[in-house]
């Protein structure tokens, strides 16, 4: 047992539909968020991270949200544990092919730098699966909570 | 003006907690705003309820236990300058710890607080890992709270539930107690059952 300590990693990721001529989800099996949507990768995308930061050693996953805003249209995503599956509520325009995710990773007992390369690696896995690109824009450690 | 501190662990709930609470008092005509602390950096929970529509004051970048203890104090001079609520529901960061905010709130001088009610929201899907790894902080939420709330009842076996409430009963025999799904407000009493000391 142990006293919560806690060093939150924010940060902005910009997603985009990657560009049909670029996409080989056909020939690799890869879905695409064509016939997916943005709320199932974004799901996706949370369940990595939750594996990932607790791969990095994370004692606990305390929470893993993120919210895009589109016109008048909200996603949110949210996963506590790595064993219980991600929520996302809400949705954004079907149209939507780029959009920015605001994401908060709040993992008890993990620094800002393992929890940064979660979060690249969960981006990694689940571009690969949802044919689709996306970029760290900016990322912000917060101050530790002890 | 009454607050309620919603205190319980990170992701256990206390966001849908907070706007299931707001719906129900803003339907029975009180006014109602929110102060929401969040440990990080950006607000992810501020943007979701001002969508909603609610009227939401942000603290983020620290936690209002200990780094920004100060400023719930000017926030909620703040809010009772510029919206005179009747009501203000406060989300401190899950990772503050209930004694601290006891001691930030009683250090805010100010706005008039007639009644402080303390909800705790306990996550019985997590509840035996999380005290495992974090007991004295979840057991501080359950012995400084008027009541506790118990979510995520559409997710929880029976089983897990009934683990959550034996486990407060333990540290509070003495408190209400209740197990709800706050998407629908299935099992959730109306404020004024939950926390009658606000009454």
């Amino acid at each position: 047992m142990s006293e919560l300590k806690l060093h939150p990693f924010a940060t902005r990721v910009r997603w985009q539909r990657r560009a049909t001529a670029e996409m080989s989800h056909e020939a690799s099996g890869e879905t695409s968020v064509g016939t997916s949507d943005w709320g199932t990768v974004l799901g996706c995308f949370a369940a990595a991270i939750a594996t990932e930061v607790r791969r990095a050693g994370a004692r606990t996953i305390g929470h893993i949200k993120g919210i895009a805003c589109g016109p008048g249209q909200t996603l949110r995503v949210n996963c506590v544990s790595e064993r219980i599956a991600a929520e996302v509520q809400g949705k954004l325009p079907a149209d939507v092919s780029e959009f920015e995710l605001d994401l908060v990773v709040l993992a008890h007992g993990l620094a800002p730098a393992p929890a940064r390369a979660a979060v690249e690696a969960a981006l990694t896995q689940t571009c690969a699966r949802h044919s689709c690109t996306g970029i760290l824009l900016a990322a912000y450690p917060g101050r530790e909570h002890r | 003006m009454r607050l309620i501190v919603l205190t319980g662990f990170l992701g256990s709930g206390k966001t849908t907690a907070l706007l299931s609470l707001a719906r129900e008092l803003q339907a029975g005509g009180s006014r109602v705003a929110m102060v929401v602390n969040e440990i990080g950096d950006i607000g992810i929970d501020d943007r979701l309820l001002e969508r909603l529509g609610g009227n939401v004051w942000e603290l983020l970048g620290g936690c209002i236990c200990c780094t920004l203890a100060g400023r719930l104090g000017e926030t909620l001079a703040e809010v009772a300058r510029t919206h005179a609520p009747d009501v203000v529901l406060i989300e401190p960061s899950g990772a503050s710890h209930p004694e601290t905010i006891d001691g930030a709130l009683a250090g805010s001088h100010g706005p008039v607080v007639e009644a402080i009610a303390r909800l705790a929201i306990v996550d019985p899907l997590r509840l035996t890992e999380l005290v495992a790894v974090l007991e004295p902080l979840l057991e501080a939420h359950v012995r400084h709270a008027n009541a506790v709330l118990i979510t995520k009842a559409d997710l929880a076996s029976a089983a897990e539930i009934e683990a959550a409430r034996n486990w407060v009963q333990s540290l509070r025999a003495d408190l209400p107690c209740f197990a709800a799904d706050l998407k629908t407000g299935a099992g959730r009493p109306p404020v004024s059952e939950l926390l009658p000391c606000l009454n």
